[in-house]
C-alpha cells in the first residue's frame, strides 16, 4: 500500500509538471498577442513594440516559462498583465460563483437522474419506463442555452420569481440573494447533466439485471426489486460514479455557456475573456491551478478506492 | 442572440464529444490502474478551457464593436445612496474594459466610463465637436499656431485631496504622448510642455496641428496626478465621480465626488454592469435591474420601442462599419474592382437588415465631423455598373475572395455582404476570426482579401493618409491633402481640405462603408439627463436624475 501511494504520488507530480508545459506551450500557439490587444485598432507598430517590451513578451520562451514556474514555488501563480489582479484572488472570487453552481447542479442531477434511471432500467418494457427514456433523450437534445432562455422568460421575466440574470455585486454577503441568483442556472445545468446521467444509469441497471448473480439471488427467493437493490445497485454504482466524475470535469465547458446566458461572473466567463485578450500569464495560472485541483482529487479518489475496494488491492 | 445561436450547439457538441472521449479512455483504464485514469481526466481539464474559449471570445479593450460582446453581471437594481442623498444609477453596457490604464491600454470601453466621470479633460467638446473650456480655459494660440497657453481652473482637487497644478497637466501630456501610450499618434505634434507657474501650461508644437485642441477634449487631454502609478486597477481624477470598485468580469462602480469643483451630480453613484449576452442585457432592463441600457441590440429593440413605459433613444455615433479591402494585392489593388464591390452592395438593404437603424454614408466621414459632406452619390448601388467594372477588370467570369469576419459581429451581416456580391459574380468565403487573431492577421500583417470592422473614433480620416494602415491604401494626393489640412492654422481652410480629401478617398474606394452604427439606449421616462450620442465611447453620467 505504501509503495502504491508513493508511486501514485510520483505520478501526480509528473502529471502536474507535464500539464504546466502543455498549458504553457499550447497557449503560445494561439495567434495574436496581448500587446496588440492592448494597442487596439489605432496602434502604430512602434507603439506595439514598446508595449511588448514593457510587458516582457519579448523574453525568450524558456525564460518566461521558468519565471512562471519559479513564481509558483513561491505561491505566485501569476498576475494579470492587464489589471494587476492575481490569479489566486480572482479565481477565488469566480469560484464563489462557479463552484456552488457546479456542485449544486451535480447533486441535483444525481438526485433526479439516479432514481429515475434505475426506474427506467427496471421498467424498460413498460410505458412509464419508455416515457422516461424518451424524456431523457429530449433533455440531451435540447441545447442548454435555449433551456436557460426559456426558464428566464417563464420564471424571471413573467413570474419574477428569480432574477433574470446576474449575481449580487456583494457576492455571498446576502446568501438569500446569491442562492436565488443561482437557482435557474443550476436547474439548466442539472437538466443537461441529468439527462445524460439518466441514460447511463438506465443502461447500467439493464446490464446488471441480466447478470448471473441477479438470477442466483432471485433463485434464492428474492423478488426482482429486492435483488436489484441488494446486489445490483452496488455493482451498477461503480461505472455510474466514474461517469459522474467525468461529467463534473466536462462541466467547465457547460459553465461557459450557462454563465453567458445568465451573465454570471464565474470561471467560464473569466477564461473566455482572458483568452480573448491574450492575458496568457493569467490564463495559464488559472488553468494549471484547476488542473492541479483535478489531479489532486483524482489522486485522493484513487487512494480511497484502494482503501475501500479490497479487489483492487489483490490484483496489483 | 444572433451570434450565440449558431455557435452554442457546436460548443455543446464538442463538450459532449469530449465527455465521450474521456469516458472511453477512462473505461479502459479504470479497471486495472487508477493512475492512468486520472491522468486522462487531467489532460481534459487543462486543454478544454482553451478549446472552448478560443472560439467564443469577445473583443476586449479596443476601439471595437458597439453592438455585441463584452462582459457580465448582477441583480440588485437601484440601491440607497451616500451622504448627499440621491440614489445610485445602474447602467448596462456592452464592453468591459480589460484594464483601467488610460495611458497605455486602448479601448472605447475605458473612455466610456472614465472620461468625464472620473478623469476630466483639459478641454470639452459636444458631439458636434464645438470645443469649450474643461479643466483649462480655451487656450491662447500664437499666430504661427505653435504655442498654446492654457490657464487652469481654480480650486480643482484630485480625489485624493491633492490640488490640481500645472505639473500634473505637464506630466499627463508627456505620459499620454510617450512611446507606447495610446495617444502617441494623436499628440505627435507636441514638442515641449512647460509649467511656468501653478496655473499655467504652455505647450509648444513642432508643427501646427488643427486637431490639437480636439484631441485635448478626448483621452489625449485627460489629466492625472503627476507620477501616477498602478493605473491598471485604480483611478484618481478630478471628475464628478470617484472610482470605487471594479468587480472584474461584472461591474465597475463610481461614487459621487462631494468635493467636486463643478456642480455635483444628483445621483449618489453609478454602477456600470457589463453584459456579454444581448438578451440578458434586455432582460436585466425589463426586470428593473438596470436603469439605463446602452448598446441595445438592434434585433431586440422592437418590443422595447412598442412599450409605452420605456424611452428608446436612437443616438448618432461616429462608428463607421467599414468593409476593408486589401489594396496591396489582387484583385483589390485595382480601383475598379473596389468600386464594383461598393456598387454591388445595397446600403439601404443593409440598413433594413439592421431593422432600419444606422445612417448611410458614402465616405470616411460621419455627419458629426466638421468636414462632413454627403458622398452617397459617388458610388451608388448599381449591380449592372459593378458587373461592367468587373468585366473590364478581367473578372467577367467571376472572382473568389475571402472575407475575414471578426466573430463578435453578427455573421448575418457577413452573409448579407456575401449574397450581394454573389449577384455580381464575386464568390465570398466567410472566415470568422477571433479579435486577437484579427489584430494579428488582418490589422498587423494585412494577410486578407476583405474584412470588416467598426471604426468608432471621431475624426479618424487620418487612417486613409497612412499607407501602412491595414487597408494598405496609398494615394500620395490624399496624403498631401491630409498633411496640408492637418497643419493648417485656420479651421475653415482645414475643413475644405479635409472635404476634398474625403471626396478623393470616396472616389478611390479603398474600402466600402456599410453604414454608420446606430447608438441605441433605453430607459424609463423618469430617468433623464444621460447622453444619447456615441454612448459606447463616452458616457457622462454627471447629469443623470432618476426622477420620482
Amino acid at each position: 500500500m505504501t509503495w502504491f501511494v508513493l508511486r501514485r504520488l510520483a505520478l501526480l507530480v509528473l502529471a502536474i509538471f507535464v500539464s504546466s508545459i502543455v498549458v504553457f506551450l499550447l497557449l503560445r500557439l494561439l495567434p495574436g498577442d496581448l500587446a496588440r490587444v492592448v494597442g487596439g485598432t489605432e496602434a502604430t507598430p512602434e507603439q506595439i513594440e514598446a508595449i511588448r517590451e514593457e510587458l516582457g513578451l519579448n523574453r525568450p520562451l524558456l525564460v518566461q516559462y521558468l519565471d512562471w514556474v519559479g513564481g509558483m514555488f513561491q505561491g505566485d501563480f501569476g498576475v494579470s498583465a492587464l489589471n494587476g489582479e492575481t490569479v489566486t484572488s480572482e479565481l477565488g472570487k469566480k469560484l464563489s460563483v462557479s463552484a456552488p453552481l457546479v456542485l449544486a447542479s451535480t447533486v441535483l442531477s444525481i438526485l433526479v437522474a439516479v432514481p429515475l434511471g434505475i426506474a427506467a432500467g427496471a421498467r424498460h418494457r413498460r410505458a412509464d419506463g419508455i416515457a422516461l427514456s424518451a424524456v431523457s433523450q429530449l433533455g440531451i437534445a435540447l441545447p442548454s442555452f435555449w433551456v436557460g432562455l426559456m426558464l428566464i422568460i417563464v420564471f424571471a421575466v413573467n413570474w419574477r420569481l428569480f432574477p433574470a440574470q446576474g449575481f449580487p455585486l456583494d457576492g455571498w454577503e446576502e446568501p438569500g440573494a446569491a442562492v436565488k441568483a443561482l437557482v435557474l442556472p443550476t436547474v439548466t445545468l442539472a437538466l443537461a447533466q441529468g439527462a445524460v446521467l439518466l441514460r447511463f444509469v438506465r443502461s447500467a441497471t439493464l446490464d446488471v439485471l441480466h447478470q448471473d448473480y441477479i438470477r442466483t439471488a432471485r433463485a434464492k427467493g428474492l423478488t426482482r426489486t429486492q435483488a436489484l437493490y441488494r446486489h445490483g445497485l452496488r455493482n451498477a454504482s461503480l461505472p455510474i460514479i466514474s461517469i459522474i466524475g467525468v461529467q463534473v470535469a466536462s462541466l467547465i465547458a457547460g459553465i461557459v455557456v450557462i454563465e453567458r446566458v445568465f451573465t454570471l461572473p464565474g470561471v467560464g466567463q473569466m477564461l473566455v475573456r482572458d483568452i480573448g485578450s491574450r492575458d496568457l500569464e493569467k490564463v495559464q495560472g488559472t488553468v494549471l491551478l484547476i488542473a492541479i485541483v483535478v489531479l489532486v482529487i483524482g489522486f485522493l479518489v484513487d487512494i480511497t478506492h484502494r482503501l475501500v475496494d479490497p479487489r483492487l488491492r489483490v490484483t496489483t | 442572440m444572433r451570434e450565440l445561436r449558431p455557435r452554442s450547439p457546436r460548443r455543446l457538441a464538442a463538450a459532449a464529444l469530449a465527455a465521450v472521449l474521456v469516458l472511453a479512455a477512462c473505461g479502459d483504464d479504470d479497471d486495472d490502474d487508477g493512475g492512468a485514469a486520472t491522468e486522462s481526466t487531467a489532460e481534459d481539464g487543462t486543454t478544454a478551457p482553451e478549446d472552448t474559449g478560443a472560439e467564443t471570445t469577445a473583443p476586449e479593450g479596443t476601439a471595437a464593436p458597439a453592438t455585441t460582446s463584452g462582459d457580465t453581471a448582477t441583480t440588485e437594481g437601484t440601491t440607497d445612496g451616500g451622504d448627499g442623498g440621491g440614489e445610485d444609477v445602474v447602467i448596462g453596457a456592452v464592453l468591459e474594459p480589460t484594464s483601467l490604464d488610460i495611458v497605455t491600454v486602448a479601448g472605447a470601453a475605458l473612455d466610456q466610463i472614465l472620461l468625464d466621470n472620473v478623469y476630466e479633460t483639459l478641454l470639452k467638446a459636444n458631439f458636434e465637436g464645438d470645443i469649450s473650456a474643461g479643466l483649462a480655459d480655451l487656450p491662447e494660440v500664437s499666430e504661427d499656431g505653435l504655442t498654446y497657453t492654457f490657464t487652469l481652473q481654480e480650486g480643482v482637487t484630485f480625489h485624493d485631496g491633492q490640488p490640481l497644478t500645472s505639473a500634473d497637466v505637464k506630466w499627463s501630456l508627456e505620459a499620454l504622448s510617450a512611446e507606447g501610450a495610446t495617444e502617441a499618434p494623436e499628440l505627435a505634434a507636441i514638442d515641449t510642455v512647460e509649467a511656468p507657474d501653478d496655473q499655467t501650461v504652455v505647450v509648444t508644437l513642432s508643427e501646427p496641428d488643427i486637431d490639437f485642441t480636439f484631441q485635448l477634449t478626448r483621452r489625449g487631454g485627460a489629466v492625472l496626478p503627476a507620477d501616477s502609478t498602478g493605473l491598471e486597477n485604480t483611478a484618481n481624477g478630478t471628475g464628478p465621480f470617484v472610482f470605487d470598485e471594479w468587480n472584474v468580469g461584472s461591474s465597475i462602480s463610481l461614487t459621487r465626488n462631494d468635493d467636486y469643483w463643478g456642480d455635483a451630480p444628483a445621483v449618489s453613484g453609478v454602477t456600470f454592469l457589463y453584459f456579454t449576452d444581448p438578451n440578458a442585457a434586455v432582460n436585466a432592463f425589463t426586470t428593473g435591474d438596470v436603469d439605463i441600457l446602452t448598446g441595445v441590440n438592434t434585433d431586440l429593440v422592437g418590443p422595447l420601442q412598442e412599450n409605452p413605459d420605456y424611452v428608446v433613444n436612437e443616438g448618432e455615433s461616429t462608428g463607421e462599419f467599414t468593409l476593408g479591402m486589401n489594396n496591396s494585392r489582387p484583385p483589390f489593388d485595382n480601383p475598379d474592382v473596389r468600386r464594383a464591390i461598393r456598387q454591388a452592395i445595397d446600403k439601404e438593404a443593409y440598413r433594413e437588415l439592421n431593422n432600419g437603424f444606422g445612417t448611410i454614408i458614402g465616405g470616411p466621414v460621419p455627419p458629426s465631423d466638421p468636414w462632413y459632406e454627403d458622398l452617397t452619390d459617388v458610388a451608388p448601388f448599381d449591380p449592372d455598373a459593378a458587373r461592367t467594372l468587373l468585366e473590364g477588370a478581367g473578372y467577367g467570369d467571376g472572382l473568389d475572395v475571402t472575407l475575414k469576419w471578426p466573430n463578435f459581429y453578427p455573421v448575418t451581416n457577413a452573409e448579407f455582404v456575401a449574397s450581394q456580391l454573389e449577384e455580381v459574380g464575386v464568390n465570398v468565403t466567410i472566415e470568422t476570426v477571433e479579435f486577437a487573431v484579427w489584430l494579428e492577421e488582418v490589422f498587423t500583417n494585412a494577410d486578407y482579401d476583405m474584412t470588416a470592422v467598426l471604426h468608432v473614433e471621431p475624426r479618424d480620416i487620418g487612417n486613409y493618409a497612412n499607407p501602412d494602415y491595414y487597408w494598405r491604401y496609398d494615394n500620395p494626393e490624399v496624403q498631401d491633402l491630409y498633411r496640408q489640412a492637418k497643419t493648417s492654422t485656420d479651421q475653415e481652410t482645414a475643413n475644405d481640405l479635409f472635404r476634398q480629401m474625403a471626396r478623393q478617398v470616396s472616389e478611390d474606394s479603398p474600402v466600402d462603408w456599410l453604414g454608420l452604427a446606430a447608438d441605441l439606449t433605453v430607459s424609463r421616462p423618469e430617468v433623464t439627463g444621460y447622453p444619447t450620442d456615441n454612448t459606447a465611447s463616452r458616457f457622462d453620467a454627471s447629469g443623470i436624475t432618476l426622477g420620482g
